[in-house]
């Protein structure tokens, strides 16, 4: 076997091409239209993961996608923002240029904040919190401030405090603040209720006294940033200072963020914004020429990983670090290899990419054929697979190679992959699979060892892939053969995994598990844990089949490449993470297996005319959107947080406000939620609302949870429980006082009732009983033997007397049968029975009984019969006779009553009496009135008061009419049985 | 600084009547009063006995007030509580604030301002570090002092028992009014 070596000199590099500079993805956010020309100037990131801004206005808080506006005018004026910190509280304190300070509460109302201590007067530069809750605040010209809930401290220069100019704040791990001044970085922090402070200058190792911006991460690690002197870095135990760039030639800072434990971003007043690498010691611009002379007041990462510029004029800007462009100036990008250095393969030749130290790069071109295929193998020499032309094998530093071709001991020329391990590298070529011998030194030619292919039991002599895993297992990817491991001798052909055939495999990778994936041409990703196969397509979450490339990250994550962007997934929770338009990587169209990992974990992609620089950020905390409820609304009104849990029945039409905040791809963020209570399937939506209209009461509790890849498995679930309250006349105790109402009404009616039946009972008795009475004394022997002689005596003197005595006899008679059945009657009525009956008397008594009726109001009713029986009683009991005449008066009394009056003169042998007239009278004007039948006897007189009734029972008329020929009937045998 | 505002006060004691340094300016009326406005009791005590000294150059201050000098009290006894009880002013006759005014302040210009004194204030003997608000009116002859602020008992550990703290509030309101004859 000969092989032949080429002594290159360094004359024969071609050309040398100016590679422009890696360019991250930038968005540029506008600003609310209703915010207008105002400029914003500061940017804080709440716990709540909001990005909060300030301007001139007010404050805006932005989601990715919306502003909300709160403007501070009405509260403070005029004056302008100038710092904001959203405490653990969720309250938002804003500074202001003049030294007040407001706090927007967590229930958007904005109220000044007044301490005892009075306001500082100059302007509030920044705000912190410390974790015990002490909000500290700077001061350009009063220093430091500390509120630790009840007072206000201040820290000036007697205190240690270098400067009463405090330009930014840090809180570093220790919880103690840092404070940049126009005088060094004063330390400060409370021991107990005493301040103490520690003071960091010249004397220190600080190259400038004017330090702009000082920042500590978690690790202990602080960045401090000089005024046009360059960053230091500071290590926050030891204070000890190491300045980062001697040789500062970035311009004015005004801002400071750290990236990445090794990165950090300073802005700077007209040069845009620079990126150090701390381990590399390089500058590098992170976005310049957008800025163009624009001064960058601020810098933030957010917990995305996303770093937000704001800058004075052209305003808010966001930069995704994961990705960067590089443009190489080059067509037909095939293959990138490199470690350190970055080797380019094109149809065009074979490149080295020597950035200089600020980012931008030149490129040399190291051989001029058609290279298809890179590797950098364990001693650092590169080897290049050309397409039909042989494998060159170069030596990095003296760019001396050795070509090897179908002459030299190459089954073909064409070479589609190159592999390897410590020991050997794997060059696959449209001949087969050669293994070389890696030898010891870098000057060393390679020796091919053996040869793999169709006749030696490969099947196939296309080979796309070839890979060796972390055992020394040697895996092809074959054309149409499945996918082929080799270990010393012993081949395994895997052409069916989990159910799907496998023909065409393009690319292999391994992850730290020792799992090894690859992708086929025809389906998906497919995973072999060394003893089962699994897959990976569509359904499980791969967007593309057209699969270029798979790789593993530096924290094992699987990338995927394909022509619509970069899939990052995650081997334990199964979770991926799209990268495309939204970061500028959906039309890459990466050439097959053109990828590459360097030494800082970095990922190339070869696309086109340069490579996708992919940086998996060590720091990203959140790998799901921060779903947040932003709002309630009950009737289109918005709720007061304290009204949130429980809701009166009338304000049940809802809707709900929330969003899942993921700055890196806000538009990609959709949304699942429901009722619980209401309705029982999750509604999957792109809306940031969800709307329910007429909720009946009940106990419901709202879920919401956002996703920003469309995938819902372990995101988290927002939750928040509340209850619509029955209307009163649906609950409990209101339907029992109901019930118990009800029946006890049921019950008055029933009493009502029966007692109405009562009285009708005793009213038909006593009426009966009357009758009875009345008839029996009618026609009791006496009246009639008294009423007949008097008959005879006034036949023998008068015949017209005769005849009108017998007429009122019989008048009288008629009276008392038509009216006793009547409940009432009027009293003029009963006047005229009286009459006849006093006609009748008089008759009989001569001059001796004198009856004195007095006028008594017409209209008014009385029981019938009652005067009559009065009177009738009275001449009963009452001695009549010439020495004694009686004397009775009828008169109306107190308007209501008419009363009977007799002069008492009883009988010496009183005429045998029931008594039961007068007792039946009172009964029924017991029953008929509420008044009673008055009976009064005196010295000389007895008196009885009958009430005058005013109403007219018509109900017991008819009743009455209706039995009137029982009545008669009973009347009869009653007259019957006691004229025998 | 503890030494240095002593110090002043040192001064300040010694150098009542005469005026040695003219950037030095002493209180020569000076009146405190204070309001303890508990649930069951208002009791309210003043003391004509405020002494004073500020350093318009420097803007310095520093004040004292000998505690056994408080007139007023609902009773004798009150008072007797007062000095031997809760204020222990056997032991600790005097109170003190010094320390410096925060704002830059013209004592040439006249006409009313707001400014706020940082200082040390020492009542009871435990020193607390205040920011009081005063307001200042400065004439032609004189600089008058005026402020209101809140002591609360628990800062200066002036110990009340249980059953009096509805008698006594926990925060004592403080006027103080001072003038000076420039």
């Amino acid at each position: 076997m000969k092989i032949e070596s080429t002594l290159l000199a360094i004359s024969l590099i071609i050309q040398s091409v100016l590679a422009i500079g890696q360019v991250p993805f930038i968005r540029n956010h506008e600003l609310p239209a209703q915010w207008g020309e105002t400029k914003v100037d500061f940017i804080h990131q709440s716990p709540r993961g909001y990005v909060w801004l300030a301007g001139e206005r007010g404050v805006l808080r932005f989601n990715g996608l919306t502003y909300e506006v709160y403007e501070t005018e009405k509260v403070v004026g005029s004056v302008r923002p100038s710092a904001i910190l959203e405490s653990s509280q969720q309250e938002l304190w804003i500074g202001f240029e003049d030294g007040k300070l407001a706090i927007l509460t967590e229930e958007d109302s904005l109220v000044l904040w007044e301490p005892e201590e009075g306001w500082p007067q100059v302007s509030i530069s920044d705000l912190s919190e410390d974790r015990h809750g002490n909000i500290w605040i700077a001061t350009n010209g009063e220093g430091l401030y500390a509120w630790d809930g009840k007072r206000l401290s201040n820290f000036d220069e007697e205190d240690g405090l270098g400067s009463l100019e405090v330009a930014k704040l840090t809180l570093d791990r220790s919880n103690r603040v840092w404070a940049a001044t126009d005088a060094g970085i004063s330390i400060c922090w409370f021991e107990g209720k005493r301040k103490k402070v520690q003071q960091l200058g010249r004397t220190h190792g600080l190259p400038d006294e004017i330090i702009v911006a000082v920042k500590c991460d978690s690790s202990g690690m602080c960045v401090a940033a000089t005024y046009e002197t360059g960053i230091v870095q500071i290590d926050s135990k030891t204070l000890e200072v190491t300045p980062l760039s001697p040789e500062w030639h970035g311009g004015i800072i005004t801002a400071l963020e750290l990236i990445s434990p090794d990165q950090v971003a300073v802005g700077t007043d007209n040069r845009g914004v620079w990126r150090y690498d701390i381990s590399r010691s390089s500058l590098r611009p992170l976005f310049s020429d957008q800025l163009d002379g624009e001064k960058v007041q601020g810098l933030l990462q957010d917990e995305s990983g996303v770093v937000w510029i704001l800058s004075k004029r052209s305003g808010l800007h966001s930069i995704n670090r994961h990705f960067e462009y590089i443009d190489f100036g080059v067509d037909n990008i095939q293959a990138l290899v490199g470690r350190e250095q970055l080797w380019i393969g094109t149809r065009e030749g074979l490149y080295r990419w020597m950035p200089d130290s600020t980012g931008e790069g030149s490129m040399q071109q190291v051989i001029t054929d058609n290279i298809l295929s890179l590797y950098e193998d364990a001693l650092g020499r590169i080897w290049a697979g050309g397409f039909g032309n042989g494998l060159y094998v170069i030596n990095p530093t003296t760019l001396n190679y050795t070509h090897l071709d179908e002459a030299t001991g190459l089954p073909n020329g064409s070479i589609i992959s190159i592999d390897g391990d410590t020991s050997s590298v794997w060059v696959a070529t449209l001949g087969g699979v050669v293994q070389f011998d890696l030898g010891t030194t870098p000057s060393g030619n390679p020796k091919p060892l053996q040869s793999l292919n169709h006749e030696s039991g490969l099947e196939t002599n296309f080979v796309y892939k070839v890979f060796v895993d972390s055992r020394g297992m040697v895996w092809l990817g074959t054309d149409g053969k499945g996918i082929v491991s080799w270990q010393e001798g012993k081949w395994r052909r895997y052409q069916e995994a989990a159910g799907h055939s496998v023909k065409t495999v393009y690319g292999i990778t391994e992850d730290h598990y020792g799992n090894i994936w690859f992708n086929t041409k025809e389906h998906g990703i497919f995973k072999y844990d060394g003893q089962a196969f699994s897959y990976l397509g569509y359904e499980e979450g791969v967007k593309n089949h057209s699969i270029s490339g798979i790789a593993t990250d530096n924290f094992g994550n699987i990338l995927i490449f394909h022509p619509g962007g970069i899939d990052h997934f995650d081997p334990i929770s199964h979770h991926f993470i799209y990268f495309g338009k939204e970061v500028g990587v959906d039309k890459i169209d990466p050439s097959l297996n053109s990828y590459c990992k360097d030494k800082w974990g970095r990922h190339w992609i070869g696309t086109g005319k340069g490579a996708i620089v992919y940086t998996p950020l060590t720091d990203q905390t959140s790998i799901h959107p921060i779903t947040r409820i932003e709002g309630i609304r009950a009737n289109l009104e918005p709720l007061e947080p304290k009204d949130f849990s429980s809701l009166p029945y009338h304000q049940n039409d809802l809707v709900f406000d929330y969003v899942g905040l993921w700055y890196s791809n806000p538009g990609a963020v959709t949304y699942k939620y429901k009722l619980e209570g209401y309705n029982k399937d999750w509604v999957y939506s792109r809306d940031q609302q969800a709307t329910y209209p007429n909720v009946p009461p009940g106990t419901y509790t709202f879920e919401v949870s956002s996703t920003e890849n469309g995938a819902f498995q372990d995101e988290p679930i927002l939750s928040y429980a509340f209850e619509i309250r029955a209307p009163f006349w649906k609950r409990g105790w209101f339907l029992i006082i109901a019930a118990l109402m009800i029946l006890s009404l049921a019950y008055l009616l029933m009493k009502l009732r029966d007692r109405r039946i009562q009285r009708e009972a005793t009213l038909v008795k006593e009426k009966l009983v009357s009758q009875f009475e009345t008839l029996k004394s009618q026609i009791n022997p006496h009246f009639l033997f008294n009423t007949l002689s008097t008959l005879i005596t006034v036949i023998d003197e008068d015949q017209q007397v005769a005849i009108e005595y017998v007429e009122k006899l019989a008048d009288f008679y008629r009276s008392i049968l038509s009216y006793r059945e009547l409940e009432l009657i009027p009293i003029d009525e009963e006047l005229k029975i009286m009459k006849d009956y006093i006609y009748i008397l008089k008759k009989r008594f001569g001059e001796n009984l004198v009856v004195a009726i007095e006028e008594i109001d017409q209209g008014a009713n009385i029981i019938p019969l009652t005067l009559q029986i009065l009177v009738e009683n009275a001449v009963k009991h009452n001695v009549i006779s010439m020495n004694q005449p009686l004397k009775i008066d009828i008169f109306q009394e107190e308007e209501s009553y008419i009363c009977v009056r007799n002069k008492l003169q009883r009988k010496l042998n009183p005429e045998p009496s029931t008594g039961f007239g007068l007792e039946s009278i009172c009964r029924r004007y017991d029953v008929l009135s509420q008044k009673k039948v008055k009976i009064q006897e005196a010295e000389h007189y007895f008196k009885v008061s009958i009430p005058i009734l005013n109403h007219k029972p018509s109900k017991y008329e008819n009743l009455d009419y209706r039995r009137r020929s029982s009545f008669f009937t009973q009347a009869r045998e009653v007259t019957a049985r006691s004229s025998t | 600084m503890p030494y240095k505002s002593i110090l002043f006060i040192l001064i300040l004691m010694g150098s009542q009547a005469s005026t040695v340094d003219p950037d030095r300016w002493v209180v020569h009326k000076g009146y405190i009063a204070f309001t303890s406005d508990a649930p069951l009791e208002l009791i309210q005590a003043r003391s004509t006995g405020l002494k004073g000294v500020i350093d318009k150059a420097k803007n310095r201050f520093a004040f004292t007030i000998d505690m056994q000098g408080f007139e007023g009290f609902n009773s004798p006894l009150q008072r007797e509580h007062f000095n031997e009880n809760y204020l222990e002013t056997r032991l600790y006759p005097k109170a003190n604030f010094s320390g410096k005014i925060i704002e830059a302040v013209d004592w040439d210009a006249e006409g009313t301002y707001q400014v706020r004194a940082k200082g040390k204030l020492k009542i009871h003997g435990e020193m607390q570090e205040r920011i009081i608000k005063s307001e200042l009116t400065i004439s032609k002859k004189a600089v008058k002092i005026r402020s209101t602020f809140k002591v609360p008992l628990e800062d200066h550990k002036i110990g009340i028992p249980k059953i009096m703290f509805q008698k006594i509030a926990e925060h004592i309101n403080v006027t103080i009014e001072a003038e000076i004859n420039k």
